[in-house]
């Protein structure tokens, strides 16, 4: 195939691929949420959240967190002794659960952030 | 326990010529797999001795990745020689012989002035990097700025590490497993495969011919190498391409320079990842993320031994290499190039289906293209890096 046309063809699908990608990952990826933003519609789905981790606790195999961005705290846990310290930045996405009417987050994924 | 580290460093080092040969597959693929079956693993041997193998083959692949980044992937000379890699131009000229011992000659430096400067770097990199931590995110959005101006026309490098942003911020949030699979061996991988399939390149008969070593081209790329790759082993999103680039503004080289530089940073780049996280507890690759869940408290001992561990198993490597190119540079010519580009890609799908899913397919055809376009319109590759450097600028100044 002639540059030209090899070049005209890429650029096409790199954009219009770029752009269905993003629209899937509207739709496949949990929504992105900031801790006050999480209300009881949210309850038994998933969410992402990116925050700093201001307390954790690792107990018999499970880990208990705190976590906190710039609108608020909320505590979360998951079924592994988590190896990463306080301040650390995480991004976790999880299922939301209420717990002692407070809601806290049922973790499924961990990234350190940094 | 040193017949198990020798074991260990055996299984690293053929582990890490299979990952450095077979383009797309990369030591962190290995890595994951490798703390997945930890459990069981840990039964029968020591965390140390696991770690043993990630380094043997970590720094292993850093000198056989050299192999398929010389001798497939080249486009066809004509027009665009610029944006041709040393690399490739010299394959083309019959001597990727010569350029592969230039890389590995970059890389066995790069090992041996790493350990020798590690008691140095230990002290200097907390301190640099308490002073820059908060600035970390405008750091990389000027060096982005600065690799993007440097292009004579820039209006192209500037679409591409916008788009390539856009692709790498989308594809990071499908809902997908090892999204960095597709999305990095498509861009970087089976882009160059097609446009050397496009181009129906002839590989023209190898000489076998030695570079000189000691040289002035070679202190320069050196010396070059060792501040840039200090520095970037701080900072997340940057790798050996971009230092590379970088590097070779600070002096001017050659195309034999390049490749020592390019050599040496990617070796460099592995054992700073060690001495980072051991100095400032950050994990910037998928091979220190598993060592460092291997073992959660990395001591000064820890760091000694994987130097040490580093060192033997780069040494082996190299005199692999070495001896593996001789014989590829003599099949090279034989061999039905078509065929071989066809099959790499065809191992390539299917890992991606196998690991990412149908969606990661989609991300590696969209890739594909899009990789395609920097040597399509005669720029450098590195562009293309906006796909991790985005996201991380964003993360970090927002």
């Amino acid at each position: 195939m002639k540059k030209e046309h090899l070049t005209k063809i890429s650029l096409m699908i790199s954009i219009v691929g770029t752009l269905v990608l993003i629209t899937l990952a509207e739709y496949t990826h949990p929504p992105i949420l900031k801790i006050n933003e999480i209300t009881d519609e949210h309850l038994e789905s998933k969410i992402t959240l990116q925050a700093k981790i201001l307390t954790i606790r690792n107990n018999d195999g499970l880990s208990f967190l705190i976590l906190s961005d710039s609108t608020g705290t909320i505590k979360a846990l998951t079924f592994d002794e988590l190896d990463i310290e306080k301040n650390s930045k995480i991004e976790i996405e999880g299922v939301v659960e209420k717990y002692q009417g407070e809601f806290e987050i049922l973790i499924d994924k961990i990234n350190l952030l940094e | 326990m040193i017949l198990e580290i020798t074991i260990a460093v055996l299984i690293g080092i053929l582990a890490g010529i299979f990952t450095g040969l077979t383009p797309g597959i990369h030591t962190n693929l290995v890595a994951v797999l490798l703390l997945s079956i930890s459990p069981f693993l840990l039964q029968i041997t020591a965390p140390i001795t696991l770690v043993t193998f990630i380094i043997a083959m970590s720094v292993t692949h850093t000198f056989f990745n050299a192999i398929p980044a010389i001798y497939l992937g080249a486009p066809e000379s004509g027009d665009n020689i610029l944006s041709v890699l040393p690399g490739h131009r010299m394959l083309l000229q019959g001597k990727g012989y010569e350029a592969l011992a230039l890389t590995i000659t970059g890389g066995i430096f790069a090992l041996i002035i790493g350990t020798l400067i590690t008691p140095l770097i230990i002290k200097v990199i907390p301190s640099i990097y308490n002073y820059i931590q908060e600035y970390i995110g405008y750091i990389l959005l000027l060096t982005c700025v600065f690799l993007i101006f440097r292009e004579k026309k820039r209006f192209w490098p500037l679409v591409i590490f916008l788009l390539s942003g856009c692709f790498g911020i989308a594809t990071l949030n499908l809902n997908i497993k090892d999204p960095l699979f597709p999305m990095l061996s498509s861009l970087f991988g089976i882009a160059g495969i097609l446009i050397s399939l496009n181009d129906k390149v002839k590989i023209p008969k190898q000489k076998i011919t030695s570079p000189k070593v000691f040289t002035k081209e070679t202190y320069k790329a050196i010396s070059s190498g060792t501040i840039v790759g200090t520095f970037t082993s701080m900072l997340p999103g940057l790798g050996p391409a971009e230092a590379a680039i970088i590097g070779a503004q600070l002096v001017k080289l050659k195309d034999s320079g390049f490749l020592i530089l390019v050599g040496a940073l990617d070796t460099l780049n592995m054992v700073m990842s060690f001495i980072a996280l051991y100095t400032i507890e950050k994990a910037r690759n998928g091979s220190v993320i598993t060592i460092s869940k291997l073992l959660p408290k990395m001591t000064l001992e820890n760091l000694i031994f994987f130097l040490i561990i580093a060192l033997i198993s780069g040494l082996i490597s190299s005199y692999l290499c070495m001896k593996t190119a001789k014989k590829v540079s003599g099949y090279i010519t034989k061999i039905n190039y078509q065929k071989l580009s066809v099959a790499i890609i065809i191992l390539i799908v299917i890992m991606t289906i196998f690991l990412s899913g149908p969606l990661g397919l989609f991300v590696l055809v969209i890739g594909s293209f899009l990789g395609m376009l920097p040597p399509l319109l005669g720029m450098g590759r590195n562009h293309l890096m906006g796909c991790l450097l985005i996201p991380v600028i964003l993360f970090f100044m927002f």
